[in-house]
């Protein structure tokens, strides 16, 4: 592993997410952080990292041919976490931000995620199957582009909740509206059979 | 009563047109991660001090790119000219030059491959290396606009990596 390397991974991983192509990434980063305010950053860090140890579990053992990747039901079963992340807003355990399911959650989505991830990984490592080290970078410009894009929903949304006076629960049913209304669109744009 | 049915038209519409607007929004993003990457390799063989390349690409990406450039329907691993095809294409896509851009000949020595990938095969055909060379890796480029090309450079004391893509398909390279 050179520099040059680590430093086109890392790119590809933080490219992942913040393109546009990966909105439905960025939705459900806004689906994860809805019930949550800037004060609750840690807990939010700590949700993003659950995320990145699933996915990159999910790497790690799709890699060694220990779980098969099917893209097609790979990318629907993305969609299908997404809205469940943000139907899971609108129940009374999803609302309370000291709930400890969300942990879960966003290990398993992680786990779910990872198998689209690995596609990318899987390209660019191409023809060097055994590139562990590259996985390394890669997972890091994941993580660092969620924990950018979490940021800036928690940055938006104090501006909402102390200037705008919206209300935590508005702000939840509106961006949760959202985030299903899209994911329910994509599941169907990717039903596989 | 008549302007009420009026209004309740003109909600209709507006109805109707936020909901063609969201489709035409929504269909923009299909979230098919899509992704056109090909990598390869260059080392310098020091005994021939001569640069080889094994480039690997995308059968279904390669054929899709020469059947735009006039071969419809090319197999690339069946027909009999597809290799011609293949190196006449790579050729003018992958080149090599000194830093004050004197163009050093490359050989295509061969492909090989299945449905997956190929790998193309390339070398310096005895020129005279320079200690420093820009290599211009535009495969793909012209018919894939997010297509990545990596390229790997096997020094064994210094290993470095560079990424083409349709900011910057040309880098230079210390020997």
């Amino acid at each position: 592993m050179n520099w040059d390397w680590f430093k086109i991974m890392f790119d590809e991983g933080l490219d992942h997410i913040l393109q546009w192509g990966g909105v439905d990434h960025i939705l459900f980063i806004v689906a994860l952080t809805a019930v949550f305010q800037l004060k609750h950053w840690g807990r939010v860090l700590g949700l993003v990292t659950f995320f990145t140890v699933g996915h990159t579990l999910t790497i790690v053992l799709a890699n060694m041919d220990l779980i098969p990747v099917n893209k097609a039901i790979a990318e629907f079963l993305i969609q299908v976490t997404i809205f469940y992340t943000g139907l899971m807003n609108l129940m009374k355990a999803g609302q309370n931000p000291r709930g400890n399911a969300r942990f879960f959650l966003a290990a398993l989505v992680g786990l779910i995620h990872g198998l689209g991830f690995f596609e990318k990984f899987r390209m660019l490592s191409m023809g060097d199957d055994k590139d562990w080290v590259a996985l390394i970078p890669f997972s890091l410009g994941i993580e660092l582009a969620q924990i950018i894009v979490a940021l800036c929903v928690l940055i938006i949304t104090s501006i909402l909740f102390n200037f705008m006076r919206v209300k935590q629960r508005e702000w939840n049913l509106f961006s949760s509206g959202i985030v299903c209304g899209v994911s329910a669109y994509l599941i169907v744009e990717n039903w596989p059979w | 009563m008549c302007e009420l049915s009026y209004l309740g038209k003109m909600k209709q519409w507006k109805t109707i047109a936020l909901m063609l607007g969201c489709a035409f929004v929504f269909s923009s993003f299909t979230a098919e991660h899509e992704y056109y990457v090909s990598v390869g390799e260059m080392r310098l063989n020091l005994e021939t001090e001569q640069l080889e390349f094994a480039l690997r690409i995308f059968s279904d990406d390669l054929e899709y790119a020469l059947s735009q450039e006039g071969h419809p329907g090319v197999d690339i691993l069946n027909d009999p000219e597809a290799e011609a095809w293949v190196e006449d294409y790579v050729l003018d896509n992958f080149e090599i030059s000194s830093a004050d851009n004197r163009a050093i000949q490359l050989h295509f020595e061969g492909m090989e491959g299945d449905a997956d990938a190929v790998f193309v095969y390339l070398n310096s055909n005895g020129s005279i290396l320079p200690m420093s060379i820009r290599v211009r890796h535009a495969i793909l480029m012209d018919h894939f606009p997010d297509q990545v090309n990596i390229l790997h450079y096997s020094n064994p004391s210094r290993p470095s990596s560079f990424r083409f893509s349709d900011e910057s398909d040309v880098e230079n390279i210390d020997l």
